[in-house]
């Protein structure tokens, strides 16, 4: 058998015997590490998933948006090596879902090769089949839409286009993979089902419908991992300009007003390229998984910053106390260095089960998290894999942290004179004239009141110490309730403060703002407010941002704009209102001039007063005055849509006769687009439930510890107190108002930390949520309160098993026992 | 023959804020190999001081101090430690054991420094333990426990066994039955032992009885027919 060397076996014993203390300590690592791991390798089996699916369906790298071309075009960039192209049409129409209110929404159709899949982009058939051979009359639902509106294979659907409508059997529930993410467009990331659905149709029908016959209006290309994309571009570009198509624009190129101006006189046509990496579903996706890579940095920061204060703490109450044994184990020859690598040790035993457990336990966790994240996107593949890098990376953080943590109580052995260790360490005294101080203050005061004030400041690093577990646990439960904060807020603003309208009713067309007054003599409707939405290119300097100026009525009562602040804020001639997201992306101070290009057409090109910033959450869009948005376009009978007020609940025959109207497309109403936010915040909820659980176990493993290092180092001091004839629960009264005072202290500390902590989560999120969702920081009071009070009853609570080691006590052995 | 421990005028002055105190003044002292000696002296009166020194766990503000020939006094800190290793055997008043670890473990916690250690059981069975090895400092009496510590001062098999008030903490019987075993130790085993203690009766026992105060040796009386420990009386 081999033989565990005496220095190791007493190291292993004192862990045994202080197991809850250090305990606590791996809890903490192991919450660390298997956060990191978890979140880290999560981040990194969706990033395979979502590659393996795109792989698998074989998407497109580059799609080209042209007005027309013809398919023997699309035929020659087939025939270039190392290239797959399928052209097809892409058009929005109406989908008229009938029923009792005769709802009618936006539909996107996409064609598709009759007899077989596209060998580009191709589908995943959830249901049903594909088209058959005389498939004249069928069509393939998205996923999503079928979902929402309960649609089957064999069910029937209308669609309608230029007034024409006409009945389509659904053949099959599709998924794919351009839409795990229903996005409309860059502008509206978070198009519902309710009102937007894609529809996949035989490319004859499409052709029938849309009146392309021969030509198609988008091209994918899917090109090979070993050829060179600029090569390939060169030829696409020569084949596009032999269609005349001479201009190629992209996000990263876009052509110039002035540009598009003189490519009309001159009849020049253009394409819009984008690559994958830029279609916004793909975008979306990204920054959904960059919040699970950033969630994996900076959690497992804080929980290990923790672990590293209570080891410290740990190891410096245990060097104080094992004093003795470290001059004993000196005298007998063991060399600094060794005595030194004993302390280190425990860090590193702790350390060593926390990671690695937490490494077991993370690789598990991240497998789950991934199967819960992709079954929420319905993706069909899941691909998890052991991520050694990640896995080592957590076990070597885990690892150093502590060690790094135990350096310095480790170290201060090495100071250890052995002559001086042998002899028992003198009872602190504070500092003398704080003593004194408190002496004077505290004269009228009795003993059992005296001792515990005087108690903190006797020993003050260990109060601090003490102190710092509970701002810790405070840190711990304001950050996750900071988020809980954030998001109700962000409902209560938007759908309290903010968005005062019951409908979105999207319209088309020209003139579409003169159905304003007729919408707003429907019975049942209150008021109406056009709105006209264009996608505009907002410059400052060399900083630009692609978004969409929103034009609405001066002192609109269906959009009450507020400051980041909350103060009401009117769109004016003025200039024009931000999102406060954009700030940093701009970097325009109020009163800088604006350079406004718009995205389409070729009017709208202006200067404009940047008159201030504003709250948004969800997208980001810029505010002007109605007019001079219809002004800009050169159109004072512009409108996108109406934002309109019902007179309580909308009934389905007012709703019928809004759709009856020929400009509208669908209607958005708020109520649904809430519940179906409420829906999609399940996740985020379940994740916050499991920071706060994480955040009160990694709090109460501190505050117990630092209980535990606060009585048991004075274990022989108070049990003479009790040999002296005090009573046992007088003594839980003096221990419990020393923490509660070191509490104070910890709340203080713990509470303005902890908002600031929450504050560098929140720019760390918003950095890498970008456009999608601004979270704005705003920690209600009841969060402080909550925080604060979790924290007390926490060391309350772990102070139980300390009084009980101290009732529990024989005293004529702790009285006398001054050997160890 | 060469002394085994050689101080000359040592001195040890310990500073405390501003002031300083002399635990010892110029001290000088010879003691030889075998010899068992006792340092007898009031509390204060340095004898503490001077066995730290000679164990090399303090230094000398000045003077020398010698161990088998070396010069202790400039040793740095990594050659102190060598030299307790192999040199010295420490007993002190309170055991200073390892908790955690029981009295066979204890014992091969010094064992495992030497070069050539006696065995744990051997040792152990020398000091009459044989039947309490696995047994941990908390289930054993005061007297079982010092003399775990004796087994484990002998652990590295030093030359010189220096002993701190080793009955301090024990009765009188358990007392008496300590300085048997040293004396035992000091006959059969030709060690080195110096025995610091306030307890007057205890220096009839030592070859030398050196009696110290306010940190100078005040007398050095030899003991032509040391007392046999069994017939101490205090």
């Amino acid at each position: 058998m081999v033989k565990v060397p005496r220095i190791l076996l007493k190291l292993l014993r004192d862990i045994w015997k202080g197991k809850l203390q250090y305990g606590a300590v791996a809890l903490i690592i192991f919450l660390g590490v298997s956060i990191f791991i978890c979140c880290y390798e999560a981040y990194l089996n969706l990033n395979m998933s979502y590659n393996a699916f795109y792989d698998r369906l074989n998407m497109a790298d580059y799609w080209i948006s042209v007005d027309g071309i013809s398919r023997n075009a699309v035929k020659d960039m087939s025939k270039i090596a190392g290239v797959e192209a399928y052209g097809r049409i892409v058009n929005d129409l109406f989908i008229d879902m009938g029923g009792e209110n005769g709802e009618k929404v936006s539909g996107r159709v996409i064609s598709l090769p009759e007899n077989e899949m596209p060998s580009v982009n191709m589908l995943e058939i959830e249901a049903g089949n594909y088209f058959s051979q005389s498939s004249g009359r069928e069509i393939l639902v998205e996923r999503h839409f079928a979902d929402f509106y309960n649609l089957k294979p064999g069910d029937w659907l209308t669609l309608e286009h230029e007034q024409v409508k006409a009945a389509y059997r659904i053949r099959g529930i599709v998924m794919s993979p351009e839409h795990i993410w229903v996005v409309k467009s860059a502008q509206e990331p978070m198009a519902t089902a309710r009102t937007f659905g894609v529809i996949f149709m035989p490319l004859r029908s499409a052709e029938r419908i849309f009146d392309m016959e021969g030509i198609v209006n988008e091209v994918m290309l899917s090109v090979a991992p070993d050829v060179d994309n600029a090569e390939i571009m060169g030829q696409v570009r020569t084949i596009l300009e032999r269609n005349y198509i001479k201009r190629i624009t992209s996000k990263d190129d876009p052509v110039v007003l002035q540009n598009r101006r003189i490519d009309i006189v001159q009849g020049i046509r253009t394409a819009y390229m984008t690559e994958r990496k830029n279609l916004p579903v793909v975008q979306i996706l990204r920054q959904d998984m960059e919040q699970f890579a950033m969630l994996a940095f900076l959690f497992p920061l804080l929980f290990l910053s923790m672990a590293s204060l209570t080891i410290y703490v740990l190891l410096n109450r245990l060097v104080e106390s094992q004093r003795i044994q470290i001059g004993l184990m000196r005298a007998m020859g063991y060399s600094q260095r060794a005595v030194m690598l004993h302390y280190l040790g425990f860090a590193a035993i702790v350390g060593a089960i926390g990671s690695l457990l937490g490494a077991v336990a993370g690789h598990l966790m991240a497998n789950g998290l991934t199967e819960m994240y992709v079954s929420q996107l319905n993706i069909p593949i899941i691909e998890t894999d052991l991520h050694w890098g990640a896995i080592l990376g957590g076990i070597a953080a885990g690892l150093l942290i502590p060690l790094l943590a135990g350096l310095l109580p480790a170290w201060s052995t090495i100071r250890i004179q052995p002559a001086e260790a042998m002899r028992p360490l003198a009872p602190g005294l504070g500092n003398r004239y704080v003593m004194k101080l408190l002496a004077f203050i505290l004269k009228p005061f009795p003993y059992f009141i005296k001792m515990p004030i005087r108690n903190v400041f006797r020993n003050f690093r260990r109060s601090l110490f003490m102190a710092s577990g509970i701002a810790s646990a405070i840190i711990m439960v304001l950050v996750a309730m900071s988020f809980v904060d954030a998001v109700e807020q962000m409902f209560t603003r938007q759908y309290g403060t903010v968005q005062k309208y019951d409908a979105m009713i999207h319209l088309q067309g020209e003139s579409a703002a003169s159905n304003v007054s007729l919408i707003s003599h429907l019975d049942g409707v209150t008021a109406t407010e056009a709105v006209l939405d264009i996608p505009y290119r907002i410059c400052f300097g060399e900083n630009k941002v692609d978004t969409s100026i929103e034009g609405i009525p001066e002192n609109s009562i269906m959009l009450n704009l507020i400051t980041p602040d909350g103060i009401k804020v009117d769109v004016s001639d003025d200039g024009i209102l931000l999102p406060n997201s954009y700030k940093d992306k701009l970097g325009a101070k109020i009163g800088d001039t604006l350079r406004l290009e718009p995205l389409t057409g070729t009017v709208g090109e202006t200067d404009k007063r940047l008159a201030g910033y504003i709250w948004s959450y969800i997208g980001g869009r810029a505010y002007m005055p109605l007019r001079e948005v219809q002004k800009l376009q050169r159109d004072f009978g512009a409108a996108t849509a109406i934002m309109a007020n019902f007179d309580g609940k909308p009934d389905a025959y007012t709703i019928k006769r809004i759709y009856n109207i020929p400009q509208v497309t669908s209607i958005e109403l708020t109520a649904d687009t809430r519940k179906m936010l409420d829906e999609q915040m399940g996740f985020f909820w379940v994740m916050i439930g499991i920071m706060l659980l994480m955040g009160t176990a990694l709090g109460g493993a501190i505050i117990f510890n630092g209980v535990m290092v606060n009585v048991t180092q004075r274990t022989r001091e108070i049990s003479t107190m009790r040999a002296v004839g005090l009573g046992d629960r007088m003594l839980s009264f003096m221990i419990s108002l020393e923490n509660i005072i070191v509490a104070i202290i910890g709340v203080a500390v713990g509470l303005p930390l902890g908002a600031y902590i929450s504050q560098l989560f929140f720019q760390a999120m918003s950095t890498s949520a970008e456009d999608i969702i601004s979270f704005t920081l705003e920690i209600l009071p009841r969060s402080y309160v909550i925080a604060a009070t979790a924290a007390v009853v926490i060391m309350l609570l772990s102070q139980i098993p300390a009084i009980q080691q101290i009732r529990n006590q024989n005293l004529a052995t702790v009285t006398k026992e001054w050997s160890e | 023959m060469n002394p085994s421990v050689k101080l000359e005028k040592v001195s040890k002055v310990y500073r405390m804020d501003h002031t300083e105190v002399a635990a010892l003044n110029e001290v000088s002292l010879e003691v030889f190999p075998g010899e068992f000696i006792v340092l007898l002296g009031p509390s204060g009166s340095g004898k503490t001081t001077l066995l730290n020194l000679i164990g090399g766990l303090d230094i000398p503000t000045s003077g020398t101090v010698e161990v088998n020939g070396i010069n202790i006094s400039k040793m740095s800190r990594a050659q102190l430690t060598e030299y307790r290793r192999h040199q010295i055997g420490f007993i002190f008043q309170f055991f200073n054991l390892i908790p955690t670890l029981n009295a066979r473990e204890n014992v091969e916690f010094a064992a495992e420094l030497a070069k050539n250690p006696m065995t744990a059981e051997q040792l152990l069975k020398q000091v009459g333990l044989e039947k309490r090895m696995e047994h941990f400092p908390g289930e054993l009496s005061g007297g079982e426990n010092q003399r775990v510590a004796v087994a484990r001062a002998l652990a590295t098999d030093p030359p010189v066994i220096l002993c701190d008030e080793p009955t301090g903490s024990l009765d009188f019987e358990t007392g008496k039955r300590i300085f048997k075993l040293l004396r035992t130790l000091n006959q059969s085993s030709h060690k080195t032992i110096i025995v610091v203690t306030h307890n007057a009766p205890v220096g009839a026992i030592a070859d030398r009885l050196i009696r110290m105060r306010d940190g100078r040796i005040l007398q050095v009386t030899r003991n032509e027919q040391p007392l046999d420990p069994d017939g101490l009386e205090w």
